[in-house]
């Protein structure tokens, strides 16, 4: 009895050293970890005063979270064991009783008893002695406390960086919202069975989806509020020819009800879809858009193109008229002149064409109408009349051609950039090309010759 | 049992007391000397000459109650000389041999400066060091018990010497260097000597009391990581140092073990400690380290290099 009581507290002496030199290794690595985790979170944060990165104050905090779980697996496996608490014993004066009398707590014989009663009567007398600092050096404390202190400066600077990012976050956010809306109508129709359907049907449906396939790849490249918007009003055109579409096909499809469901089912959420746009665009319209509003309206008056003008009054209608009116500008610049140039059969480079409209447009909530001159490069197709079967158009009754824009693709409605500006810019780089020694001796005089005979 | 441990641990420390009266000074070579004679091991002791060290042993041999015999290492002196020899002897049957026991056969046997015997005479020491047995013609005789030799050697004067080979050295299990002593120690000594008279030299503990302290000693436990720690040291001096020829053999290793646990009896201890085996390393290993030609062209001394290895293993453990 008395053996093992003296082996109890043998162990129980050891344990409780065991555990304080465990917390101070956990502290010891935690430490270590948690600033090795700061240090790299500083690094973000300093990147992200230069650079936009949203999630910097993220990963400044999994860096630290990463630091305790490294750190506490760390520690795990530098747990100190009993024999590494009997040893850290024994170097206060003891000369090895403890790790002896440790190492012999199995034994019972004569000489194991005596072992550790000697040492039992040791630990008595100096068990005072024996000291676990739990903290760190001053000089780890002083460094880990600088590093917490540099970092949380950094992360609180604000920047230029910082504020764009945040923009660009917001950006995305949108995006990937409205890219989830469009998974979600692509995914009803592909639903719809394609063997159901007439070849044309099916062409069309395969068209819709691509359609909306490019608005995906349009929102993920759209870097700026204003390429949102754009992507937004083609969207918003493409869920309106979809329903369109959808619905007529559910029409001629009655006789298979279960496929003229389905496609009602998608009509009606491609509308849905677009009045969410339409309320969005609303929204957007009351906010900040009222002052395009007017401009639309302007260009209601100049609008040329009646096709595109009830587009644009559709858009006025829900709000998006800031953009719309913008369209209405682009009319502004010339269909007439496209129908004009067609008639001459000249629609591929049109800047010297010009032509009158009757168009009206019902942009920025404001029905335009007027009449205009303008110089222009759209592609204008006549009716008929052109040499090029792949143009088709079809004539009004004055003669002159109808177009009308293609809004399902990528490229809708860009930056209008004049032949001149552009001829002009390549030849500016050709000559500086030429004046840095881009290109191989010898050609340069056939490339000025080039860029000459555009202007001849 | 605890009696008996702190009994044994008295009775050495009384020994030591005793032996100190004698001999002034010196008192690691003293409590060295009689380490190695606990656990029966040879002691090789090299010094100048005068520093006591035949008086040394022959206290030990008074303090401890055990038979003593001299044997004065000379270049004629021949392995018989040592180990006795057979003679014809006359008796009533007629004539026979009889073996007539040389010096060996004591219980301490001082070498007095073995290297200046031929290699020959000082092989003549081998088989009694390690296997305490002495062959005769045909015929072992065992030599009584306990047994160990104390050869003395000179460190000048080594023209016309004999080195002792490192297989003999390593049968020796201390290296014990003895150095001048100190002014009041020189002071101690000549008045003790000179002018008081030397004091009576008691014996304090008998053969069977040393048989049973070195049983005793067996019974010292050594933890792990002392005896991990002891290897390591061992293991040291045969990584790559550019001051060290050779390593120390498994030898070494036993003698360090065997007189730390005797050690730690002396202080009153049950364990064996660190500090143990770094203090019994130095004497176990001096001799078996053998030095590069670097380490001799620097000045470096066994004692240096084992200082260091000692340092390097506290780090590592």
């Amino acid at each position: 009895m008395e053996k093992q009581k003296s082996k109890v507290a043998l162990l129980k002496f050891i344990s409780g050293i065991r555990a304080r030199l465990n917390l101070k290794v956990y502290i010891e690595y935690i430490m270590f970890s948690v600033g090795a985790g700061l240090f790299a979170g500083l690094i973000i944060e300093i990147y992200a005063l230069i650079r936009p990165l949203y999630y910097a104050h993220l990963y400044l905090v999994l860096c630290i979270a990463s630091g305790v779980v490294a750190g506490t697996v760390i520690y795990f496996f530098h747990r100190k064991s009993m024999k590494q608490a009997a040893l850290y014993i024994d170097s206060f004066g003891f000369n090895e009783r403890v790790i002896t009398a440790y190492e012999m707590s199995d034994r019972e014989d004569c000489t194991a008893v005596l072992q550790r009663n000697d040492t039992l009567d040791f630990i008595e007398n100096k068990k005072d002695s024996v000291k676990v600092r739990l903290l760190p050096e001053v000089k780890k404390i002083i460094v880990f406390s600088v590093l917490l202190v540099i970092t949380a400066v950094c992360a609180l600077i604000p920047s230029k960086a910082r504020d764009e990012a945040v923009l660009q976050h917001e950006i995305a956010e949108i995006a990937e919202e409205k890219q989830e809306e469009i998974d979600e109508i692509i995914e009803e129709l592909e639903e719809i069975d394609i063997a159901e359907l007439s070849p044309e049907q099916a062409d069309e449906l395969d068209k819709i989806k691509e359609a909306f396939e490019a608005s995906k790849t349009e929102y993920s490249q759209a870097s700026s509020y204003e390429a949102l918007a754009q992507a937004d009003n083609k969207l918003e055109y493409k869920y309106s020819e979809a329903t369109i579409a959808l619905n007529e096909m559910a029409e001629q499809t009655k006789s298979n009800s279960e496929l003229s469901s389905q496609l009602s089912a998608a009509a009606e959420s491609a509308s849905n879809n677009q009045n969410g746009q339409n309320n969005q665009g609303s929204q957007q319209g009351q906010n900040s858009q009222n002052g395009q509003n007017n401009q639309s309206g302007q260009s209601g008056e100049n609008g040329q193109n009646s096709g595109q003008s009830g587009q644009n009054g559709q858009n006025g209608q829900s709000g998006q008229s800031g953009q719309n009116g913008e369209n209405g500008q682009n009319g502004q610049n010339g269909e007439n002149g496209q129908g004009a140039q067609g008639g001459n059969g000249q629609g591929q480079s049109g800047e010297n064409g010009s032509g009158e409209s009757g168009g009206s447009s019902m942009g920025g909530d404001q029905a335009g109408t007027g009449s205009g001159t303008n110089t222009h490069d759209y592609v204008s197709i006549p009716q008929n009349e052109g040499n090029d079967d792949n143009l088709t158009g079809q004539g009004n009754s004055d003669g002159n051609s109808t177009s009308y824009k293609e809004n399902n693709g990528l490229a809708w409605e860009g930056e209008h950039v004049s032949y001149e500006s552009v001829i002009g810019s390549y030849t500016n780089q050709a000559y500086e090309g030429i004046q840095s020694g881009k290109y191989p001796t010898g050609m340069e005089n056939v490339i000025k010759e080039y860029f000459q005979s555009f202007g001849d | 049992m605890d009696n008996e441990f702190k009994t044994a641990a008295d009775k050495i420390s009384a020994c030591e007391a005793e032996i100190r009266k004698s001999i002034i000074g010196q008192k690691d070579i003293v409590r060295q000397t009689i380490l190695a004679v606990l656990t029966g091991g040879n002691v090789l002791l090299e010094g100048m000459p005068g520093l006591g060290k035949t008086r040394l042993v022959a206290t030990i041999g008074k303090v401890l109650d055990l038979s003593f015999k001299r044997i004065q290492f000379t270049p004629d002196l021949m392995p018989s000389d040592v180990t006795g020899t057979n003679i014809i002897v006359k008796n009533e049957s007629g004539n026979s041999f009889k073996f007539e026991p040389g010096p060996i056969f004591a219980n301490l046997v001082l070498a007095d400066e073995i290297n200046r015997a031929t290699p020959k005479t000082q092989s003549a020491l081998l088989e009694a060091m390690q296997e305490h047995t002495v062959t005769v013609g045909n015929e072992s005789y065992a030599v009584s018990e306990p047994f160990m030799v104390l050869a003395t050697q000179n460190p000048i004067e080594n023209e016309g010497t004999y080195p002792l080979p490192e297989a003999q050295l390593d049968r020796f299990m201390f290296k014990i260097l003895l150095d001048y002593p100190t002014r009041e120690e020189l002071k101690t000594i000549v008045n003790l000597t000179e002018i008081e008279g030397e004091k009576e030299i008691n014996k304090i503990i008998d053969i069977m009391e040393l048989i049973k302290i070195k049983e005793l000693i067996k019974e010292i436990p050594v933890a792990d990581a002392v005896m991990d720690y002891a290897i390591d040291l061992i293991m040291k001096t045969h990584e790559k140092n550019p001051y060290v020829k050779l390593g120390a053999s498994p030898r070494a290793a036993q003698a360090v073990i065997k007189t730390a646990r005797a050690r730690a009896l002396m202080e009153g201890r049950y364990n064996v400690s660190f500090e143990d085996i770094n203090y019994c390393a130095y004497p176990a290993l001096r001799h078996r380290i053998i030095l590069s030609f670097d380490a001799m062209s620097e000045g470096i001394t066994e004692d240096m290099v084992i200082k260091s290895l000692i340092e390097e293993t506290k780090k590592n453990a």
